[in-house]
């Protein structure tokens, strides 16, 4: 878009974003062993598209993560969690049961070895990666006009 | 057993809500369709609990450390009242919100509310019950500000920033007691600070966390000096969703997370009874006297609200001063159990109220008392259920508004507590003043009204009429006198601490029998 944004931050910003993504797929992907987890992976990860935002514009952002796919992965990390707890419902009677770790019990200290908390902490990620991407480019994107009143139909189409 | 179906009444409103925001919008029937279905779900279900009680371990980790879902004489009835305020008003919307854009987004917060709701009412622990309350809550900022004009997005961001403010409070308190005592869970912490020596009063941390967690739900409950979100938001909100906050929102998310906070984590105190009273005296007073000055019916209905919940908040707060002063038990139970009557009376009639002040809005595009009056024309069934609503609002004795109001006042001079008694005669006269001045000229002809309004119009005139039953002695015993029982006594929380004591002592049995074994030979 403006044309005065400096090469070095564009050059970087391009360089550092999958680096971001890597660290934080790491977070999600091993929180059960090491500090981090499912909110704060996710929260890494939207950072590396937000860095892409704030860097390169909201073009270059959104053809990396289109809204309307940021806004499914909302409510299906929110969906895929739910269903995690339900089928713990219905393989173990219990609601939230951890029915994998009789099943699929894994080695100590390996990765899967924590039976539904890997997937609650991937389904976790993927709703905070969307839901704070969403809320940035929101924030990016309203402006309210002084009769009052946003226009939600012209984001509806980008 | 049916105990265990427990946690749908949270997970079926929560996946209906992300199914709904997953589907486009050319979908928007069936999204409609998915919503009644689950809240028709949730209303059944809430029947099916009326009966039952108990409590359900997540995931089955035990009690102090798991969280659990608490299922008690008071959770039910409030539960049965969410169950049927949901259900209208996902039907009534089906043609109100034509007048708006975006159906698909309006039922997807409809639903994370009511799961909010439900988890209000059913969460064990502290810290859960404050989640589902902000899920409720921000689910209705947003659910406010759904029309997005200047005035309706002014109400919502005072609501919001208000509201924000008063759950930090809550949240305070919450993280003052669990640095106290390392523990959220009611049923453990209810039994913890029963044994603090030196009580409530003279235990400074404790005080600054029941205050501000107080003053939290008390924001949430609109009770007066908390009150100044609520006139707005009732003016500019779409009806539906005003018709959901006041019967729904209010009740649960202030009132019963403020009863449930005081009378069963902090226990029954002289100064807690004095503060609730205090708050429901300036409400009865404040509300019922601003009735008096409003032009516009909304605003009526707003603080007609806060003066009634302040009716409420006064059953509780006598029912705890006479339990913290030894008083006769029978009174208390009864003061209570009208409190909590008029809690239900008070959510089915102003949602009543409220929609049929939203048919004509919507059939009218106006709603003002010199509008209205130009037209001759009558609809007779609207007419009726609005007689109805006002009758039992206004205390008319054949309806259950009469019976609640009844039994509060009634109570107040059997303990001896004559002032409140005028208190309350003042405000309930007052208050109900505004429908016998507005009753000649409101119901007028309404036209192009869709079936769905109807619909829920008439169901919620006969739930109306139906909850005078509730005055009948065996129906009585079994819902409110049981709630105000089940609250007064904690019962379902002292079963939890009972079985938890239970556990450790089958736990401790074998691992200290060969420890004893081992020992004696050495000496």
């Amino acid at each position: 878009m403006n044309d005065n944004r400096s090469l070095i931050i564009i050059k970087v910003s391009k360089w550092m974003a999958p680096f971001i993504f890597l660290y934080g797929l790491y977070v999600v992907l091993y929180g059960h062993l090491s500090p981090g987890g499912g909110f704060p992976g996710g929260v890494i990860i939207a950072a590396s598209f937000i860095l892409i935002l704030l860097a390169r514009g909201r073009r270059a952002a959104l053809k990396k993560l289109p809204y309307g796919v940021a806004k499914e992965l909302d409510a299906i990390g929110a969906l895929m969690f739910l269903t995690v707890a339900m089928l713990g419902f219905i393989f173990s009677g219990l609601f939230f049961a951890n029915f994998l770790q009789q099943y699929l019990p894994g080695e100590t200290r390996r990765w899967f070895n924590a039976g539904t908390i890997v997937i609650n902490n991937i389904a976790i990620g993927i709703k905070v990666c969307g839901a704070i991407f969403v809320i940035l480019f929101f924030l990016s994107v309203l402006r309210i006009s002084g009769e009052g009143g946003i226009d939600f139909r012209s984001i509806e189409r980008k | 057993m049916i105990k265990n179906l427990l946690p749908l009444m949270i997970v079926l409103p929560m996946g209906a809500g992300f199914i709904i925001a997953l589907l486009p919008e050319k979908f928007a029937y069936w999204a409609n369709r998915l919503a009644i279905a689950v809240t028709a779900l949730l209303l059944f279900g809430s029947g099916l609990f009326s009966t039952t009680g108990g409590y359900y371990e997540i995931g089955g980790w035990p009690m102090p450390v798991g969280i659990n879902l608490s299922l008690d004489g008071f959770n039910r009835v409030l539960l049965l009242m969410v169950g049927i305020i949901g259900f209208t008003v996902a039907i009534y919307a089906l043609n109100y919100m034509q007048l708006y854009t975006g159906s698909n987004r309006f039922f997807a917060l409809l639903m994370l509310m009511l799961a909010g709701l439900n988890g209000t009412l059913l969460s064990g622990d502290l810290f859960n019950r404050f989640v589902y309350v902000e899920i409720a809550v921000i689910s209705s900022y947003i659910l406010v500000g759904f029309g997005c004009q200047a005035p309706e997005l002014k109400a919502a961001f005072k609501y919001a920033v208000l509201g924000t403010v008063a759950s930090t409070f809550t949240l305070l308190g919450i993280a003052v007691i669990y640095s106290l005592y390392g523990t959220v869970n009611i049923a453990h912490l209810s039994v913890q600070l029963a044994a603090e020596p030196t009580g409530i009063l003279f235990n400074s941390p404790l005080l600054f966390a029941g205050l501000f967690m107080v003053l939290g739900f008390a924001y949430k409950a609109a009770l007066v000096p908390f009150h100044v979100w609520q006139p707005d938001v009732f003016e500019t909100a779409p009806a539906a969703v005003v018709g959901l906050i006041s019967g729904g929102l209010v009740g649960v998310v202030g009132i019963y997370a403020m009863i449930r906070t005081i009378f069963t984590v902090f226990g029954i105190t002289t100064w807690l009874g004095w503060m609730l009273l205090s708050l429901a005296v300036f409400s009865i007073l404040y509300g019922s006297f601003k009735v008096l000055e409003q032009e516009s019916l909304r605003r009526v209905y707003a603080y007609q609200t806060i003066s009634q919940l302040g009716f409420s908040v006064l059953g509780f707060g006598v029912g705890s001063l006479i339990i913290s002063q030894d008083g006769p038990y029978w009174v208390a139970v009864l003061i209570v159990a009208g409190a909590i009557f008029h809690l239900f009376n008070h959510a089915i009639f102003k949602t009543l109220l409220i929609l049929l002040e939203g048919t004509v809005e919507h059939s009218e595009g106006y709603t003002d008392a010199v509008n209205l009056s130009d037209k001759t024309n009558c609809d007779r069934n609207f007419s009726i259920a609005s007689f109805v609503a006002m009758a039992s609002a206004a205390g008319i004795p054949p309806f259950a508004g009469f019976f609640s109001k009844m039994i509060i006042l009634g109570s107040c001079v059997l303990a001896g507590y004559y002032l409140f008694a005028v208190v309350g005669v003042v405000g309930f006269i007052v208050s109900s003043v505004v429908y016998y001045r507005r009753r000649r000229r409101f119901f007028p002809g309404v036209e192009k009204i869709g079936g769905s309004m109807r619909f829920a119009v008439g169901f919620l005139t006969t739930v109306c009429l139906a909850s005078t039953l509730l005055v009948i002695p065996s129906v009585w015993q079994l819902f409110p006198e049981q709630a105000a029982e089940d609250i007064l006594t904690d019962q379902i929380y002292l079963e939890q601490i009972e079985e938890w004591r239970q556990k450790l002592l089958n736990m401790q049995l074998p691992s200290s029998v060969p420890d004893n074994s081992e020992v004696t030979p050495d000496d």
